[in-house]
Parts: structure tokens; sequence; C-alpha cells
């Protein structure tokens, strides 16, 4: 019998990577990482996606500088 | 209209407000609570300097709002007209007091001259400049010789649109009280004076100023022979040239040219004086200012008897470069010395016109640096450039104090603010010099990086020296807690201020080409930045292994092309551990003068020695001539002014052939980190000085080295880390650089070679008691009758004894 997963390939630089794995960490109960591929790549499922972009998002905004016009 | 009367009662209800104050306070004065002391009362700001231009805006400025265009404030200006022949002239003059300047168009020159003197620089990159006219700037104005009518009238001229309301308002109220009454030293009797009889009786109207009048003769005197003093000038010295030069290139006809001229001619004849008892002259200025007429600061020192004149001048060997003349030419305008501050960038020649200044004035001199180092580095200079004899310099700093015949103080003296204003208990000497320096009357004070140091210090110094002339040197105007305002006020107006592009464009400054370098995290440290404190978190990011690797590959570049490379970091850890694993030499707070000293002379002469680390005390004024390339691994949170001076450092011009940019400067950030944040910001400053930043995403050639470079390995990388995490507090911290020792005079003896490991006092042993200043102290021997013996009392505290005489 063949286990059908659908899911979403995440590509990647590597400090993200670790970004997306602490998300993961932290959303403890409900886990969305279903994979760990390589340093690179990791295989997440189809619902977390949102979350994960809008995390990113903070993580710019929090990071970058935008001067004041 | 109703939008004008609707402006017009706001305004009132301002003015209403700032009368209620004056009133107020002195009230309190004539109780007679005033302080002497001028440091404990604050130096008050004019009302005018506060002003405000959302209240008085016209009803027509849309503000547009964020949706539309997702910027925030942008103001729809659209409705003013542009003139017929709008292409000719080169500025955009905004309703809120913004100035945009084409450098492309053909009256560009003329119109920078005038706007450096009338509004502060905001941006200049290459093509399009941005200016802010300000009651300060226009303070400024006023005081090197811009009548009311001439700055609107050459706006006018040069604007591509009809003057705003709003900017004629402003001009016309700030311009209205400044620079009509100045106070001068005249062969040793202080004078407000002024033009009009108007200013003069506005002024004795008000009782504070009248009590501080001297009683010679009722009322006003006219002072006929001073207006002799002046010559043809008249009160200020009117800037004719430049705007005539305005004039002529705007191809106006006769008519205009006598506009301008008339006002100098009228004014000359009548000069009208009053004499102010000399104790009293801090209590006007204050007053003037509280009263809005801020009086102008002039000095007259060709005619000053009262203090002897120094035996000093330049050498003939000196070479004044044009901007540098240019800025003095500000100061000295009329014969007279002005007191204000000037900007130059840093290693542009600050030094040299302050010491020319010197020079000029041929008084007793005082200059305050920031650290001990820089005194070092001013007595140097002075030497260097002026005849001056090296026996009436005198330095005074924590380790240094030299008594000489006439007392401490030499005609120049040198040494730091901490030194002046340090408040708490001093040792003997210390206080000896202090009081001397009190009772001197200084010509010239000299306050060297005036962007540095707090706004209250400076109220402390200036409260505490006496000074006819002030001159405040700086090479950034910017401040982070935006305290700069009231350096206006305290020294005085900035007289100059220089152009970075245009100096580096003339070959003084050094062509720099700024880069910022991205190094990715690893996977490693990347995780553990994300669940780390605020502190460890920059521990991380700036011992990145792959920052490391940047830094070792960019060194060794560098060092292949022979150049001299100065690797800059904050964080102490970060700094040895990169110098230890790169094998280079570092320097920071505790490394001894000799090792310092031994350090640079390698550095500057030795070609086998092409890189050393620095840590934040590099950034005071230390003279490296011979670096022309920074790197800059870890620096203070988003400080612009750090990254400024940084630049400063390298911003010496070296000839070197064939090559476009012949200075380097990167810094080097890691990416998905804070550190991203803070290295725009203070990029900010210097892209609006011109400069631009590149940034490098990927080093060429890095890839193949690789594996030569430190931390390539897993292993190793995982040990860092785990070095890292195990670094304590203390050492995470940021190096805190004491600049002098104000809190006692410790002198450290100079180990021979290795680093300075403890601090050696040679005082006695009284003062490491404590009991040094004590000369005489009485013990009551009557109170300590009444304390009852051990055994007699009631209750024992002490554990020790508490069991075993406790009494049953």
């Amino acid at each position: 019998m063949v286990n059908l997963l659908r899911g979403v390939l995440i590509t990647c630089d590597i400090p993200m990577k670790q970004f997306i794995l602490k998300l993961d960490e932290d959303q403890a109960p409900n886990r969305f990482v279903i994979a760990n591929l390589d340093e690179t790549h990791l295989f997440i499922q189809s619902w977390a996606l949102k979350l994960v972009q809008d995390k990113l998002e903070e993580l710019y905004e929090e990071n970058y500088y935008q001067p004041e016009y | 209209m109703n939008g004008e009367t609707q402006c017009h009662k706001v305004r009132k209800r301002v003015r209403k407000t700032a009368f209620k104050d004056v009133e107020t306070k002195s009230q309190r004065v004539e109780d007679g609570q005033e302080n002497d002391e001028a440091d404990t009362v604050s130096m008050p700001l004019p009302k005018q300097a506060l002003y405000n231009f959302t209240e008085g805006g016209e009803q027509n400025n849309k503000v547009i709002s964020k949706e539309h265009t997702g910027i925030p404030n942008l103001e729809d200006f659209a409705y003013l007209k542009l003139k017929v022949d709008h292409e000719r002239r080169p500025l955009w003059v905004c309703p809120s007091g913004k100035i945009f300047l084409e450098t492309f168009s053909p009256l560009y020159k003329q119109a920078y001259d005038f706007l450096v003197a009338v509004s502060e620089p905001a941006s200049r990159p290459e093509f399009i400049h941005e200016y802010t006219i300000t009651p300060y700037s226009l303070y400024a104005a006023v005081s090197v010789g811009l009548e009311t009518e001439t700055i609107i009238r050459v706006l006018e001229r040069l604007c591509k649109t009809n003057l705003p309301k709003e900017i004629v308002e402003l001009i016309t109220s700030s311009t209205k009280t400044y620079g009509k009454a100045k106070l001068v030293l005249h062969r040793n009797i202080y004078y407000i004076q002024s033009h009009s009889s108007a200013v003069l009786d506005t002024l004795l109207r008000d009782p504070l100023v009248a009590e501080c009048c001297a009683r010679t003769n009722a009322g006003l005197l006219e002072q006929k022979n001073l207006a002799l003093m002046e010559g043809k000038n008249g009160l200020v010295q009117r800037d004719d040239d430049m705007v005539h030069n305005i004039a002529r290139a705007l191809e106006e006809d006769e008519l205009d040219y006598s506009c301008f001229e008339q006002k100098g001619s009228k004014a000359s004849s009548e000069v009208l004086g009053i004499e102010i008892i000399a104790e009293r002259v801090e209590h006007v200025k204050r007053r003037c200012i509280e009263l809005d007429y801020p009086l102008l600061e002039e000095y007259d020192f060709r005619n000053d008897i009262r203090n002897p004149n120094i035996e000093m001048d330049l050498k003939a060997t000196t070479q004044v470069r044009p901007y540098q003349e240019k800025s003095l030419s500000k100061m000295f305008g009329n014969g007279l010395a002005r007191s204000g501050v000037i900007v130059l960038p840093c290693g542009a020649g600050k030094t040299l016109v302050g010491v020319v200044a010197a020079c000029t004035i041929k008084k007793p001199t005082l200059v305050l640096c920031t650290s001990a180092v820089s005194v070092e580095q001013w007595r140097h200079q002075f030497l260097l450039w002026s005849t001056i004899d090296e026996k009436n310099i005198s330095r005074f700093t924590a380790d240094i104090k030299v008594k000489k015949d006439s007392g401490w103080l030499g005609s120049v003296t040198i040494t730091t603010y901490t030194m002046v204003a340090f408040g708490g208990k001093r040792a003997r000497e210390s206080q000896e010099i202090l009081e001397e320096m009190r009772s001197r009357e200084w010509g010239l004070i000299l306050l060297d990086e005036v962007h540095v140091v707090p706004a209250n210090m400076f109220r402390k110094v200036l409260g505490v020296i006496k000074a006819h002339c002030k001159l405040g040197l700086t090479a950034t105007l910017v401040r982070e807690d935006e305290r700069i305002e009231d350096i206006n006020f305290l020294i005085g107006p900035k007289l100059y201020e220089a152009n970075w592009l245009d100096l580096q464009q003339s070959g003084y400054l050094a062509t720099v080409q700024c880069a910022e370098v991205w190094c990715p995290m690893t996977a490693e440290f990347y995780r553990e930045y994300l669940v780390q404190n605020a502190a460890k978190r920059k521990l991380l990011y700036t011992m990145n292994p792959n920052k490391f690797q940047t830094t070792e590959f960019l060194i060794r570049f560098h060092e292949n092309r022979g150049d001299k490379i100065i690797v800059f970091s904050d964080n102490i850890f970060a700094l040895r551990t990169y110098a230890r694993r790169l094998s280079r030499p570092f320097i920071y707070g505790p490394t001894s003068q000799a090792e310092r000293m031994r350090i640079f002379y390698q550095f500057q002469n030795n070609p086998a020695l092409g890189t050393i680390f620095i840590s934040k005390v590099g950034d005071t004024s230390i003279d490296l001539p011979e670096a022309n390339v920074i790197i800059q691994i870890s620096s203070h949170y988003g400080s612009r002014r750090q990254e400024a001076q940084r630049l400063g450092r390298i911003l010496r011009p070296k000839p070197r052939s064939g090559q476009h940019f012949n200075a380097y400067f990167y810094s080097l950030v890691s990416t998905d980190t804070q550190e991203m944040y803070y290295s725009s910001k203070r990029q900010q400053f210097l892209v609006e000085q011109g400069y631009s930043f590149q940034v490098i995403t990927h080093l060429e050639g890095m890839q193949e080295e690789r594996q030569n470079l430190a931390y390539y390995r897993k292993e190793e990388q995982l040990s860092l880390l785990a070095a890292v995490l195990a670094a304590d507090e203390k050492e995470m911290e940021e190096e805190f650089v004491e600049d002098s020792d104000a809190s006692g005079d410790v002198s450290r003896i100079l180990s021979k070679d290795g680093w300075q490991l403890m601090k050696r006092t040679n005082r006695s042993l009284r003062k490491l008691s404590g009991a040094d200043g004590l000369v005489y102290q009485e013990y009551d021997t009557a109170k300590a009758k009444n304390v009852s013996s051990i055994f007699e009392r009631k209750v024992i505290h002490h554990p020790l004894f508490r069991k075993r005489l406790a009494k049953k």
C-alpha cells in the first residue's frame, strides 16, 4: 500500500530553514514539518504555508530599517 | 479669507503663553533666588526658535493620506504656480520649509553658497540637494550679515514658484529680532549695541536689563567713537560678494543691484550702545534671549588691552586650504571674532582651523577635547603649525599636571571635558588648577568634537569658564538625542559646513568606496540566535563563522595589494577572538599606552604588518594617517555619528595612481538578524552626505578559498558556538571607554611590555584610606562619652557577641 501525503516543498537558504524549524517547534502540538530533506529543502503541510509567510513578514519588518520620509 | 484669520488667531495664542513664561521667570529672579552658578540655571532658548510650521499653515496644504500612495506624510504642493521662466531657476521652495536644489542648473554654484548660509543641509547627493529653513539657520544667516529683505528677495529670484507665504512669514519673524543687538567688548567695557534706538529702548524697558546697565549716564549713550571703530561696515559685516554674484548671475538690471546696497551705507553712521556692568553680562545675555533678542557675540580681540597678547603665529610653512580659509573668514568676518560652530569632515583639518583661529586671536586659549589621546594630538598640532613655545602649552589631564612658576596654566591649555565638568570631589591639585581656570579670562575656547558632549556638560563647562569667543569644531552635527539645537545657543550659530563630496572632488578627502557585505548565518548559529536573549544575540551575529571567513578573505585580498587595514569591533569578546584567530595585534581599553604606540609604529612603518584590530578606543581622534581600508565587524546600536567618525579615520587622501577609489569601507552584516536593521540606520547619514553604499552579497573568489579560511570545518564552528554560548555577561559587554579618570588621580605605571594588568597608584596611604583632601577634622569628644560600653547595653546587635554577652 502506498501512503500519500500532500504537502508543500520549501526551498530556502540555511538560516531560513532554521527559522522555520524553530517555528515548527513553537507550534508544538500542531507541527507542520513532515520531512527535513537537506540543508536547504523542507517538506511541510499545506495549511502551514500562510503561517510561515506571515512569520517571515514579521521577521523582515524587524530586521529591515525603513527611513522615515 | 477664512483661512488667514484662523491662523492669525492661532499665532496669537502662542504668543500669549510665551509672555506668561517670561513673567513667571522674572518673578523668581526678583525674589532674589537667582543663582550665580550658571551651570545650575539652564540657558533658555528664544521663543521664536520653537516656531511650529503646522500651526500657521494655509488651508490649501492638503496632506495626502497614506492609503493612496503608501508613503506617510506626503504633502501636495501642486497649487503653487510655476513662473514663466521656471526652467532657469534652480530652487523649489516648499511651504513646509524644505528647499530642493537642482545641481545641474547653471545657477547652482551661487545658489549653493546662498543656501548653505541661510539653511541647513539635509541631504546632498549628486543631483538634487535638500535643505531645510529653520529659525536656527536664519539666526546663523543673520549673524553673518544677511538681512531680511535680502534673503527674501534672493529666494524669490531663485525659486521656481512664487515664494510661499509661510516662508516669508518665517523669515520675517525670525530675522526681525535676531541680529539686531550685539554684545561687544570694547576697551574692556561691555556694550550692547544696535542700529536702532527702538531695539535698545525695548531692552531697557525690561527691568532686569536696566538693572545691569552701568549708571554713568542715565539712559542711552551714543557711542560715536564706536561707530568709528566699526568703520564702513556697519553693525554686521554683510556678505556683499555673495549677493552680488547672485544678482549678476541672474542678469538682473541695475535697479535691483541698488536694493541690495543701500542698507549698508545708511547703517554705518549710527551705532548706539548701552554699557553693561561686567559681572552682569551673563544675566543680560540670558535675559535678552528670553526677550527674543538673542545678542550676537563678537569679540574685539585687537583692542582688548586687559588680556595680554600671546606670542603665537602661524609658521610660514603652514598651508591653509581654501575651504579652511572660507570657514575662518566666516568667523572673522569684520575684524571681530564670532562665536559659533564649524563643521568639517573628519580628516579635513579641523585641528588646523582651531590653531589658526588661536593664532589670529592671540589671547589665552583653552582647548577642550574628548580624551587624553586627543590632548596629545592637539598639543602636537599646535607645535607643528604655530610658533608657540613648547613651555607655553600646558596639558591638564588625569595623568599629567605640570606646575609652572606662574601657576598651572600656560597661554594655551589643553584639557578634557570631563576634567572641567566633573562635579564630584577632586584631588587638591585638580582643584587648584580648576580655580585658576575659573578665575582667568579666556580669549578663545576651542571645543573639539562638539557633537559628542552632552548638552548638560556644555552648560556646566560654559558656566565655569569665561571666554570671549567660543569655537566649536565637529565633523557631524547630528546627534541621536537631538540636542543639537541647544548648542546653537550655547556656543553660537553654525558658521560653516563643508560639503563632503566637494572636498572629495577637490582631492582633499579620499574617495571612499563604501560597501556593505552580507554574510549569511550558519545553521547552528542562527538556531541559537532565534532562542537567545538580546545580549547573546548580538554576540552570535558578530561571531558568525561566515563573517570570520569574509573578514579573513578581505584582509588577505587587501594585504596583497599593499593596503593598510584597520578592523573595528565594539565588542571585546569578538575583537579578541578574531584577532587571536587571525594572528593580528589588537588594541582596546586596557592596552597600555606603550603597547599602543608600539603597534601603531609598526603599523605605519613595517610593511609586514598590514592589519590591526581596534575597539571603540579607536573612535576618538587618534591619528592613523596611513590606513586606507576599514572593515567593521561589530558596532554600536545604530549610531550614525559613529559610522561617520570611523569613515573619518581613513579620509585622508593617499595618492595611488590609476585607481578611482583609494579608500574602502566595509561593513560586515549578518543577514536575517537585527544587525541589518542597525546597519541601514547608520548608513543613512552617510547616504545623505552623498556616499553611496554598495551591497555585496557575494565576494568573488571567496568560494574557492573557503577551505583555507578560518572556521571552515564544522567542528571548529561548533566549538566556537560553544565558546560564544559560554561567554559570561561581563565579556559580552561592549567596552566602556573611560576617557579620563575623573574619579580620581590614578596614575598608571606603564609596563614595559605586555598589557596593563593592574593599576598602580603612586600616592600615599592617605589617599588609599580616603583621607586625601582632609586637612583638619575635629572629633566631637563629648558625644563619645555617651556611648555605653558594650557590656552595659541592653540589646547587643552583633551576632558574634550576642550569645556571649547578652544579659540573661
